[in-house]
């Protein structure tokens, strides 16, 4: 199927594993945390799907920007079920900003009326640090042939905490999906991120 | 909301009489518009700030942010006539948090600007609205705006406001701008920043900051080199980096009290001065140094007189040679000091012409002189005329001009100069292996020594005739002269008339049919000069008539190179019809970069009509059957820029790969942004092969 990128895919496993290092191109490091609804959620469990990785804090003004107006919840509608796997994953440290125990993770995700497939616990931040993530937001799209990050950076072109932004700014997730379904990589493949720092 | 504006009054309620009633109390900070002066003064510039005062531990951003966070804003709101100048931002502090770290300021802060009252404003008051927003931060961030405003008094002269001081000091802490010179390149995983030497204080307290975001790392701490030609700036490149800009703005704080700011042009990695006298300094570099450059200046200039553009001339220096044989050795050697000195003082004129051209602001690279047309046209005119003196159609008079003087017995020193001298011209449309990179490192160091390379590669070409002249051993290796000679020299004169022929149509392409037009008339008014010239009879008025009509007929043909046919094409006439034949696409970098980043391989050949070695190449290479299988086997691109006339754009690129000129040939393969892979100037199918095979 994706005839482009499975070469590159291959190539990258084959040079990139030493290295490891999380860019667009290389495989996509697995992992395994704690689901805020009691199972062990592991990246390999989603093999042959698109995943989507969302760095998330709720106290984070740039976070509420895309939840309250209801853009953060439509693109996980979009962009979960058959082919494809939403992740919100919070690296707040105990104490910091935006850490929430499991249940509050549930209440929250109730009361936004969010659709991710899990929301994953960090809370030592291992799987933050391995990824590099930097702010909340903070995207990820892992393609589903051969696990290779497609995209990772801010989840639009703007950088504001305004919602009135949200519609004259290039969503990168919607653009890099349909790249992705078009068999194409997507353009950019990496931007800077903006928001709140990840209170690691 | 309610909580908020309590708030605020509570604020207001502390805040000292003195102060406008403006100033804005928001989560974690205080934001007010200020000015330096109590009134506003027609003709003259009125300084305003927004003052921001975040609480404690708390701070906003510069104008690169660093990791996260987001520079102020402000948009204005004033009248017609004021149009308030761009913030000022004085330099900011480094404030680390865990992995990331960003630029900004705490405690009570100013960001400037500069407002320029018409000297006809006319107004009682001048009122200034302005829209701010923030990003402030703790651990945590809190955007925030406020609409803020300044009434002022316009008055004919103006008191320092109680803001004054502050302001004076905030402005001694905006970076001003450095006018040295300085580059930068991307070096393996370092962006590396170079600036003149003088150009900062040595053993002073440097911090860098980077302004144009998304190129250097905001966390990694930049280090500093004082070499003896270059301080160099070395720090990590940014994890988002994409393309290169051509230009990059830095700034570096001084002593923790002043700044200064500076714009770098693009280089590319190798054409980085070396930093000597540093500690750690490039030991292990292989960077370029004078050493090397003239060597490979000196093996370019040698391997020049292989190159089929010099042809022609070592066709005329050949019958000179063939004639000197028979001669003393003594008068052997001045003649191959003549010829050196021309070949030497050519690429000297040549290079001091084109350093004051690049010094003035031009982009042009090598082979410069042949993107004017009325270059290329007054070299075809000599081109015909020497292959009608070697035809035998006349001889040069010894008082004329000299440039057939070789081919007499007597003034043959001043002839083999000129010879010299034409060798050099005819040389320039080629660039040899060993040149490129020599004359690329030339072009970014000082005049002395960039002429010193430029005199090497002179000295190169001329090697072979010095060699013949000062060893007797190789002379005679030479045939005897004879009659055979005339029948050569007759010979010799063909290879003139084709390259007459090529530039006549270098001509063509750079000016179209009537630009040729006018070449072609030049060289039959020439012609008609000459046949005049040789129909004087010995004495009389006649003789006089005759030679001012032959005189007419030249400057009537100079008159001609004023002629506004023989200025170059709109770029885009001649060369895409040449780009599209044989599945050539037209080559713009961003072409490149869209290929790249749908996946696709690019060839990319930079050329030029009048450069004979991107011709013979494509013969031979790139338009034979191997090779464009091969290209379309690999799914290449392939991409043409022509060079033929002035095009900044493949003159940036040129520089980029420290080149002065065409060809120049990059393989880019499909991944977004990847570099190129860089061929040599000489190219056989199996080179091209072997490279597509890498992809």
């Amino acid at each position: 199927m994706r005839t482009l990128l499975a070469p590159i895919a291959l190539l990258a496993l084959l040079v990139g594993t030493a290295q490891a290092k999380v860019a667009p191109g290389n495989p996509a490091p697995d992992f395994t945390l704690p689901s805020a609804d009691g199972s062990d959620v592991s990246l390999s469990d989603f093999a042959g799907k698109t995943v989507i990785l969302e760095w998330t804090n709720h106290g984070c003004p740039f976070v509420q920007k895309h939840y309250k107006s209801g853009n953060m919840q439509s693109l996980q509608t979009r962009y979960t079920g058959d082919d494809a796997v939403w992740l919100s994953i919070i690296s707040s440290a105990p104490g910091k900003q935006g850490h929430v125990s499991a249940d509050k993770a549930l209440t929250l995700t109730e009361a936004r009326d969010a659709k991710p497939t899990h929301v994953l616990l960090d809370e030592d931040g291992t799987v933050g640090r391995l990824y590099g993530a930097k702010t909340t937001p903070h995207m990820y799209i892992i393609d589903s042939d051969g696990t290779m990050m497609a995209y990772m950076g801010a989840i639009d072109s703007i950088p504001s905490a305004d919602t009135a932004d949200i519609e004259r700014a290039t969503n990168y997730v919607q653009t890099s999906m349909a790249a992705l379904a078009q068999d194409r990589l997507p353009d950019p493949a990496s931007t800077k991120p903006y928001g709140c720092s990840v209170k690691y | 909301m309610q909580c908020l504006t309590r708030l605020a009054l509570l604020a207001l309620a502390l805040v000292p009489l003195t102060a406008p009633a403006e100033a804005v109390r928001q989560d974690h900070i205080n934001a007010e518009l200020v000015a330096a002066t109590t009134a506003a003064v027609p003709g003259e510039t009125l300084t305003v700030a927004l003052r921001l005062e975040p609480d404690k531990h708390w701070h906003t951003y510069w104008r690169n942010p660093g990791d996260s966070g987001l520079p102020t804003r402000l948009r204005w709101d004033v009248p017609e006539s004021i149009e308030p100048g761009p913030i000022l931002w004085p330099f900011p502090e480094r404030q680390p948090m865990g992995p990331l770290t960003n630029f900004g300021y705490s405690g009570e802060h100013f960001l400037l600007t500069d407002i320029p009252v018409p000297a006809d404003f006319d107004a009682e008051e001048l009122t200034l609205d302005v829209a701010a927003s923030w990003l402030v931060c703790e651990n945590i961030c809190i955007p925030g705006s406020a609409d803020l405003n300044l009434t002022l008094p316009v008055q004919a002269s103006a008191q320092p406001s109680q803001w004054a001081k502050a302001l004076q000091q905030t402005r001694k802490r905006v970076p001003t701008p450095l006018t040295a010179p300085a580059q930068f390149a991307v070096d393996g995983e370092h962006l590396r920043i170079q600036l003149a030497p003088d150009a900062l204080p040595a053993g002073d307290s440097l911090v860098y900051f980077p302004a144009t975001t998304e190129l250097a790392s905001n966390t990694d701490t930049p280090v500093f080199r004082h070499g003896e030609a270059v301080i160099d700036i070395r720090v990590e490149t940014s994890e988002y980096l994409g393309a290169l800009p051509k230009e990059s703005e830095h700034v570096v704080v001084i002593n923790n009290q002043r700044a200064v700011v500076f714009t770098a042009r693009q280089i590319g990695a190798d054409a980085l001065i070396p930093v000597d006298g540093g500690s750690t300094a490039a030991a292990g570099d292989a960077s370029f140094n004078l050493g090397l450059a003239l060597v490979f200046a000196l093996l370019g200039g040698l391997i020049l007189n292989l190159m089929p553009c010099v042809f022609p001339v070592l066709s005329i220096k050949a019958v000179s040679v063939a004639q000197q044989s028979g001669s003393a050795a003594g008068e052997r050697r001045v003649h191959a000091l003549c010829y050196t000195a021309g070949v030497v003082g050519g690429f000297l004129v040549l290079a001091i012409a084109l350093i004051a051209l690049r010094e003035a602001g031009e982009r042009i690279g090598w082979g410069f002189q042949l993107q004017s047309p009325v270059f290329v046209t007054v070299l075809a005119w000599i081109m015909f005329v020497l292959g009608l003196s070697l035809a035998g159609v006349f001889e040069f008079g010894t008082r004329l001009m000299g440039m057939g003087d070789s081919l007499t017995h007597q003034g043959g020193r001043r002839g083999a100069l000129m010879t010299g001298l034409l060798a050099c011209l005819v040389a320039t449309p080629c660039t040899a292996p060993f040149m490129g990179p020599a004359m690329g490192f030339a072009i970014t160091q000082p005049a002395i020594v960039a002429l010193a390379v430029f005199a090497a590669l002179g000295l190169g070409m001329a090697l072979p005739f010095l060699l013949i002249g000062f060893v007797p051993a190789t002379a005679r290796l030479l045939p005897r002269p004879g009659a055979w000679m005339l029948t050569f020299k007759q010979l010799m004169a063909f290879p003139m008339y084709v390259t007459a022929i090529w530039l006549i149509w270098v001509l063509g392409r750079q000016t179209g049919v009537n630009g040729m037009a006018v070449g072609l008339l030049g060289v039959v008014l020439i012609g008609f000069a000459i046949w005049l010239w040789s129909k004087r009879p010995q004495q009389g008025p006649a003789r006089v008539g005759l030679a001012l009509a032959a005189w007419l007929a030249v400057a009537g043909s100079l008159a001609m190179l004023a002629s506004p046919l023989l200025q170059p094409a709109p770029a885009s006439a001649a060369p895409t019809d040449v780009a599209s034949a044989a599945g050539w696409g037209v080559y713009a970098p961003d072409t490149v970069a869209e290929l790249q980043a749908k996946g696709q391989p690019v060839f990319v050949n930079l050329t030029a009509d009048w450069c004979v070695t991107c011709h013979v190449n494509e013969r031979v290479a790139l338009n034979t059957a191997t090779v464009v299988n091969a290209m379309e086997r690999s799914g290449v691109a392939r991409l043409k820029g022509d060079w033929t006339n002035r095009d900044p754009v493949i003159t940036a690129v040129l520089e980029q790969y420290d080149r002065t000129g065409v060809p120049l040939y990059l393989l880019y393969p499909g991944e977004a942004g990847a570099a190129p892979m860089v061929l040599p100037q000489i190219l056989t199918p199996q080179r091209v092969v072997d490279a597509l095979d890498t992809l």
